[in-house]
């Protein structure tokens, strides 16, 4: 049976069974006892080490106490695996249960040789732990590299390390032998106010867009003809979008944009085959129009010559159309032509891509591709514009 | 007034030198002292089954209680019998490196710092299988060389104390030994078993030369700067003799004859480098150390008071000379002794070397 099958074997038989140290748990202390002395003598300290632990299992569970001897190879089978911390735990307790000559000495060495370190870094990058030499002792060199494989699993130590000098990362530590605590914590740098350099735009300069555009205003959540709530029906219509604000860059690479502008939309009239089917025109029927004003801020990425934008957009303006209602739809006629003109709100998104074709003194001149799309509460506008786009040019690259 | 006439005699044959009092029984052997001279590391031979290990604190001279070095599964408190813990070497830090095994066990290597913690292996089976011996560290300590039969006979490897890490230096059929460090602590003497007896070789650049053949066993090669000490057999088996040759093997100088071969131990070298230290074969000439100056030119004799003296080491500290070795007390001098085991004897012989 492997040792941890044996461990749970045991651990099930301590959950199962009443608490007591009768003849039972003296039997597997003895057994495990003799178990460890006869793997000592073949120097087998993992076979001991786990036979100790089995031992403190009986110890704490079942309440069976432990001989000096459990304690004493307890401890030299931690040295072995390079746990001095459990050694010197291990030692005391022994010294508890009987103070020999042997055991104050190894305390006492362990005293003299080794100081307590509390080591923790908190850089991004990976530290290691290293001794300025190792030394000969074989247990030292082992808690070493214990406390080494713990610092690059876990980027800290906490306990015993032999006395001497050490690198940890970037920084230098001293361990002096039953000296004070040595706490060493490494975090990234951040340079001090006075250090870090005044914060200065890549680049900042007047942006204008300009280009064709196509808008449609989709159909409302519910159409209706009546005069203190006009919702038409949706219509689309090409028009035109003209953008002027200001671009300035963070970084080389980020940067941020504020553009005000006009965006029009503009459609057909009522067909004439709809005109002549309507019975009058109580309204002024002329082109669908779209007439609005937004303002748009954005983030921007600029990778090489593609910029990448997007951000919010909030448009206000007019609009005029002209339809026949359908049956039902609560119009002040029936067959004929209404023609309805509003305001509109709309907030919403809108982005794109730009690639810059040409610099024009600090300005790259770039083809752009925009879209957007914008809420009027009952009912969406969507948009896209091809335009030509100028804005400061990023910073060359050394 | 019939006291009077004595007085000069007991002066002139007690024991000289102090003992280091071991309460186990057993035969000292090869004794090793700490490169402070703080410390000396001995083995104590109980026979039947088992060879222990003592460290003893050494301060001007004076031994304090030895200390048992016991490895993993043989503590103090549960000791069992039959292990087999010997051969010490000090690490310029404090540590001594010696063989340890149980009983039935691989040999294996060993660390232990005096007053530290308990021993552990130097070198895990992971790292390298087999029976480990003939441990020897270079003077900085960062290289140990030892011999591993893991792949045959017994071949050297090298550890290195900063990678951690084990290379082999060659593969040979023949069975190696006895590695030393030359000063530049990359240059290897050792000896190898070459058609049933031993030569001495250097592994110099990756490369491996011979150093001195012959007849009989030449062996356990110690530096000192670019000659080579060692003992050779060449005049028989039981004949054992000194000789020093250069880092070449082109000149050759017998320094000693029918010394005593200790029980692993190379040479022993005063501190200064000028002199080999050994003791006589020769039952009669046992109870003193002898010192001879390398160039061979002048040999002083030190009486210890003692007989059967052998397994001479040597070390400087505090401005003094100090000499570790063997021997049996001198029973017709001292009848209460009794003793039938060596012990380990420590003796200043500052001023009395040439």
């Amino acid at each position: 049976m492997s040792p941890s099958a044996r461990i749970l074997a045991l651990a099930a038989l301590l959950i199962t069974s009443p608490v007591y140290a009768g003849e039972v748990e003296d039997a597997e202390h003895i057994r495990l006892t003799e178990e460890m002395r006869r793997l000592s003598k073949r120097n087998a300290w993992k076979g001991v080490e786990a036979a100790y632990i089995e031992l403190e299992v009986l110890r704490d569970k079942r309440e069976v106490p432990l001989t000096y001897e459990d304690y004493w190879l307890g401890a030299q089978s931690a040295r072995a695996m390079g746990d001095i911390n459990a050694v010197y735990r291990r030692l005391k307790l022994a010294a508890k249960t009987d103070g020999t000559r042997e055991v104050i000495e190894w305390l006492s060495d362990l005293d003299g040789n080794y100081g307590q370190v509390d080591i923790v870094s908190r850089k991004k990058e990976d530290v290691t732990l290293a001794p300025a030499a190792m030394p000969f002792a074989p247990d030292q060199r082992a808690a070493i590299e214990a406390a080494q494989a713990q610092v690059v699993a876990e980027g800290k130590y906490q306990g015993l390390l032999p006395k001497g000098d050490y690198s940890f990362g970037p920084e230098a530590l001293t361990v002096v032998a039953g000296g004070d605590l040595v706490e060493l914590v490494l975090v990234d740098e951040r340079p001090s106010k006075e250090e870090r350099e005044p914060f200065e735009l890549a680049y900042i300069g007047p942006r204008a867009t300009i280009g064709p555009a196509f808008t449609a205003a989709g159909e409302p959540s519910t159409v209706s003809w009546e005069a203190d709530g006009f919702q038409p029906h949706g219509f689309s219509g090409a028009g035109a979008r003209l953008g002027v604000g200001l671009e300035a860059g963070l970084g080389e690479k980020l940067g941020v944009l504020a553009e005000v502008g006009y965006h029009g939309g503009f459609g057909s009239a009522v067909s004439d085959e709809d005109l002549n089917a309507s019975a009058g025109s109580p309204y002024e029927l002329a082109a669908r129009k779209l007439n609005t004003g937004y303002g748009w801020l954005a983030g921007e990425l600029r990778l090489g010559r593609l910029w990448l934008n997007a951000g919010p957009i909030w448009s206000v303006g007019s609009a005029y159309t002209s339809d026949i209602p359908a049956a039902g739809e609560g119009a002040p006629c029936v067959n004929c032509v209404v023609a309805a003109r509003g305001t509109i709100m709309a907030a919403g998104g809108a982005g794109g891509a730009a690639f810059a074709l040409t610099d024009i003194g600090n300005l790259s001149g770039a083809l752009s591709l925009l879209g957007g799309a914008q809420s009027d509460g009952s009912r969406l506008y969507t948009w896209g514009q091809l335009g030509f786009t100028l804005a400061p040019a990023s910073p060359k690259s050394e | 007034m019939k006291f009077l006439p004595m007085l000069p005699f007991l002066l002139g044959t007690s024991a000289l030198a102090g003992q280091v009092h071991v309460s186990e029984k057993g035969h000292a052997y090869n004794p090793h002292w700490s490169p402070d001279g703080q410390w000396i590391a001995f083995e104590l031979n109980r026979f039947g089954d088992a060879v222990d290990l003592y460290v003893v604190k050494v301060s001007s001279g004076n031994a304090a209680v030895p200390v048992k070095v016991v490895i993993p599964g043989t503590t103090s408190s549960f000791s069992g019998r039959g292990s087999v813990v010997a051969h010490p070497v000090w690490h310029p830090e404090g540590t001594v490196i010696f063989e340890g095994s149980n009983a039935g066990g691989t040999q294996r290597l060993y660390y232990w710092a005096p007053g530290g913690q308990s021993a552990a292996e130097l070198l895990t089976s992971a790292q390298i299988g087999g029976d480990l011996t003939w441990p020897s560290l270079s003077a900085d300590g960062t290289t140990l060389a030892f011999v591993s039969d893991s792949a045959g006979s017994g071949d050297l490897f090298l550890w290195s104390q900063n990678t951690n890490t084990i290379s082999d230096t060659f593969t040979s059929p023949d069975a190696e030994a006895a590695p030393r460090f030359a000063a530049d602590g990359k240059t290897l003497a050792f000896s190898r078993k070459n058609r049933g007896t031993e030569d001495l070789f250097l592994y110099q650049g990756g490369e491996v030369k011979p150093l001195k053949g012959g007849n009989g066993d030449q062996t356990r090669p110690m530096w000192v700067d670019d000659q080579v000490v060692y003992f050779t057999n060449e005049r028989g088996e039981g004949h054992w003799d000194i000789a020093v040759t250069d880092s070449a093997g082109a000149q050759r100088t017998i320094l000693a004859r029918e010394v005593r071969l200790p029980m692993r131990a190379g040479p022993a070298i005063t501190p200064d480098g000028r002199s080999v230290v050994y003791t006589m074969s020769d039952p009669e000439q046992g109870d003193r150390l002898m010192v001879t100056t390398l160039d061979g030119t002048k040999t002083v004799e030190v009486p210890t008071g003692l007989v059967a003296c052998g397994e001479p080491d040597l070390v400087g500290a505090g401005g003094k000379v100090y000499a570790a070795f063997t021997a049996l007390p001198n029973a017709t001098d001292d009848p209460n002794s009794a003793s039938d085991f060596r012990q380990l004897h420590i003796l200043d012989v500052t001023g009395k070397l040439p």
